[in-house]
């Protein structure tokens, strides 16, 4: 028996799934070359077997459907996002379209008159609340600092 | 935990149903995980991998219609992942030949041949590799490695006889 003949009988004679003949079994008696292919078969075999991963984590279900709630939570707040964004554009598109129809000039001059009287509100406003400008300042500066903490804390990966 | 059959589940998984995908996360995580951990370079990494099938399949699942098998369709996602994984962290995998163990020293000259046999495989094709890590995981026999691949199993036979075969020969 040649040795080729034998070299596509090695593998399925280690995985054991092959019973060699005589012949087979003689020539690797006799051949050390396939023989010793034989044996790297075998210990190939065996460590294919034996190399099995390790036991799953416990917590590595609900690590999935963590990461899965997550995706579905930002890809809702994606479609919140471009809802909005897609109200805000209409609204413009409405308003560009209301100016377009009605008398430009008529109200050019009407918004012109509107203005005049929203800063004298104004003025006055900013007269009343003068004194207390401190205070105001501190309150924009608190409510800042805590909607720049929501930002933060929103933007935090949790596991 | 519920037990539905895989179409079933596959529809309330679609609805948004947690419980239905827990189930799906339950019955591949074996799979997936096993896997992952044969077929990726970096086993610290098995976690996340299998983590981000998982996730992909959550995101596929609108998209899959059911005409090939779930668990062929997790075998390509599995796949895929671990391509991606591996072509963004390309390492040194050469294998040294094997090295006939003393008798003093047979227990580290198998955890040497482990260490080498992982390089080896990741030296294979991609197909073999993923043959050769689903064979050996304890539950995936040819005929549901046929079923699974969708091709059948005299050639899953034939493909891992041909991946042993140039282990073997990177090997020794």
């Amino acid at each position: 028996m040649m040795c080729r003949e034998v070299a596509d009988l090695i593998e399925p004679i280690a995985a054991g799934e092959l019973e060699p003949t005589p012949d087979v079994r003689g020539h690797f008696e006799t051949c050390p070359s396939c023989a010793l292919m034989l044996a790297t078969a075998r210990r190939l075999e065996a460590a294919l077997v034996a190399h099995q991963p390790p036991p799953i984590p416990d917590r590595f279900v609900a690590a999935v459907l963590h990461r899965v709630r997550r995706e579905r939570w930002r890809m809702e707040r994606n479609v919140d996002l471009i809802f909005n964004v897609a109200i805000f554009v209409a609204l413009l598109i409405v308003v560009g379209g209301v100016l377009a129809l009605v008398d430009v000039s008529g109200v050019v001059s009407a918004s012109s008159d509107a203005w005049v009287g929203l800063s004298a509100m104004g003025t006055q406003v900013a007269r009343q609340i003068a004194p207390a400008i401190n205070t105001y300042i501190a309150a924009a500066g608190l409510l800042l600092t805590a909607l720049g903490m929501w930002w933060w804390a929103e933007r935090i990966p949790y596991h | 935990m519920a037990d539905f059959d895989e179409a079933t589940l596959i529809e309330r998984c679609r609805t948004g149903d947690d419980i239905a995908f827990g189930e799906l996360v339950e019955r591949y995580k074996h799979l997936v995980y096993g896997m992952v951990w044969r077929l990726t370079t970096d086993r610290s990494r098995t976690d996340d991998l299998a983590q981000d099938v998982f996730l992909k399949i959550y995101r596929g699942l609108p998209y899959f219609r059911g005409e090939a098998r779930l668990s062929t369709w997790i075998f390509r996602i599995v796949s895929n992942v671990c391509a991606q994984d591996r072509s963004h962290r390309r390492e040194e995998t050469s294998a040294s030949p094997v090295r006939e163990p003393g008798r003093d020293d047979v227990a580290f000259a198998e955890l040497e041949l482990r260490d080498r046999l992982d390089k080896a495989i990741a030296q294979l094709p991609e197909n073999y590799r993923v043959l050769i890590a689903a064979h050996y995981l304890h539950e995936v026999q040819y005929e549901a490695l046929a079923e699974a691949l969708d091709i059948p199993v005299g050639t899953v036979k034939t493909h891992l006889y041909r991946a042993k075969r140039r282990l073997r020969e990177l090997l020794q």
